[in-house]
C-alpha cells in the first residue's frame, strides 16, 4: 500500500468506531509514512460534507480497492447513527 | 513557498500608523530521550513548531521528558515552509478518472474550477496554509504516532461570481517548520 491509494476497512473494531469508522467503510491513504504497522486513512462524504475521520488504521486491518465510493461511508454512517447497537 | 502574509500586516500597520499585529510567540517541542523505550506519539512530535498558546498538552503523560523551547519569530518567518503534492488536487481532489467518487470536484467546478487549475490551488494551498500556519491561526487537531494533525481555512475567489468561499484543509505537523497537506477538503 502506499500514499494516494484507496482501502476499505475489514473489521469492525472499537478504537476506530469510537471515531465514526466502521467496517465496510472506503477511504484513501492521506501521508505517506507506514508507521508502527498503520497508515493514515481519510474517509470521505460526498460534497461539501465534512470528513468522517482520518485516523490511523491497521494495514492488516485494510484492504486495497481499485477506487472508493463515499456515499457507501455515508450510508454506513446512517445506519450506526439510526441504529448504534444494532446488526447493520 | 515564503510567508508574507504577517509581515505585509506588520508593515502595513507601521506604514499607516495602526498598531502593529500581535506577533505569536512560537516553541519547538523536544522529545528527550530517557531509558530504552520511546513513545511514538511524542517521537513524532520532535522538532516540531508550534505557537506558545495552540500546542500539544505538555506534560503528556507522568513522567514525561518532553519540553520545549523559545523559537525566533524571525526564525520561524524564515525557515517555515508547506507541501502540497499536486496528486491531492489532481486525481484526488477533481477525481477526473472517477477513483475516489467523492463528488468534491463537481462542488469546485461549480465555483469555476476546473481540473486545468490543479496547479494554481496547489500553490494557493501552500501559500495561504503557510501564512495562517506562521500567523498561528490554525486549529489543533488530532495527535497519534502518525503525528499532529493541524486544520487551517482556506479562501478562494469564485470564478462565476464576485464572492469568496472557505473550507478546511488538513495539515500534517513536521520537524523544522514544515506542514504537509493531507487533504485538501476536509468540510466547509
Amino acid at each position: 500500500m502506499k500514499e494516494m491509494d484507496c482501502v476499505e476497512v475489514i473489521v469492525e473494531k472499537e478504537c476506530y468506531a469510537k471515531e465514526g469508522v466502521h467496517k465496510g467503510m472506503q477511504g484513501w491513504i492521506c501521508h505517506p509514512e507506514f508507521v508502527g504497522g498503520t497508515w493514515l486513512v481519510n474517509f470521505p462524504q460526498c460534497g461539501e460534507k465534512d470528513d468522517i475521520a482520518e485516523i490511523s488504521i491497521k494495514e492488516t486491518d485494510l484492504k486495497l480497492l481499485p477506487s472508493m465510493d463515499a456515499s457507501i461511508n455515508e450510508r454506513i454512517h446512517a445506519a450506526f447513527e439510526k441504529n448504534p447497537a444494532g446488526d447493520k | 513557498m515564503s510567508c508574507v502574509g504577517i509581515l505585509e500586516d506588520i508593515f502595513s500597520a507601521a506604514f499607516w500608523g495602526d498598531e502593529a499585529p500581535k506577533v505569536p510567540d512560537w516553541e519547538e517541542w523536544i522529545h528527550i530521550p530517557m531509558g530504552l523505550t520511546h513513545c511514538e506519539t511524542r517521537l513524532k512530535l520532535d522538532r516540531c513548531w508550534f505557537v506558545e498558546e495552540n500546542r500539544p498538552i505538555l506534560p503528556q503523560h507522568p513522567r514525561c521528558h518532553c519540553t520545549s523551547v523559545p523559537l525566533p519569530f524571525s526564525r520561524v518567518l524564515k525557515e517555515a515552509t508547506s507541501g502540497c503534492m499536486l496528486s491531492k488536487i489532481d486525481p484526488y481532489l477533481f477525481d477526473p478518472k472517477g477513483e475516489y467518487k467523492h463528488q468534491k470536484g463537481k462542488m469546485f467546478e461549480s465555483w469555476g474550477y476546473s481540473v486545468a487549475d490543479a496547479g494554481w490551488l496547489q500553490k494557493e494551498f501552500e501559500k495561504q496554509a503557510l501564512e495562517k500556519y506562521v500567523a498561528g491561526e490554525y486549529t489543533l487537531g488530532k495527535l497519534d504516532k502518525q503525528g499532529q494533525r493541524v486544520s487551517i481555512r482556506i479562501e478562494i475567489l469564485r470564478k462565476d461570481r464576485a464572492s469568496k468561499v472557505s473550507f478546511i484543509t488538513g495539515w500534517m505537523v513536521e520537524p523544522d517548520g514544515h506542514i504537509r497537506l493531507n487533504t485538501p477538503f476536509g468540510g466547509k
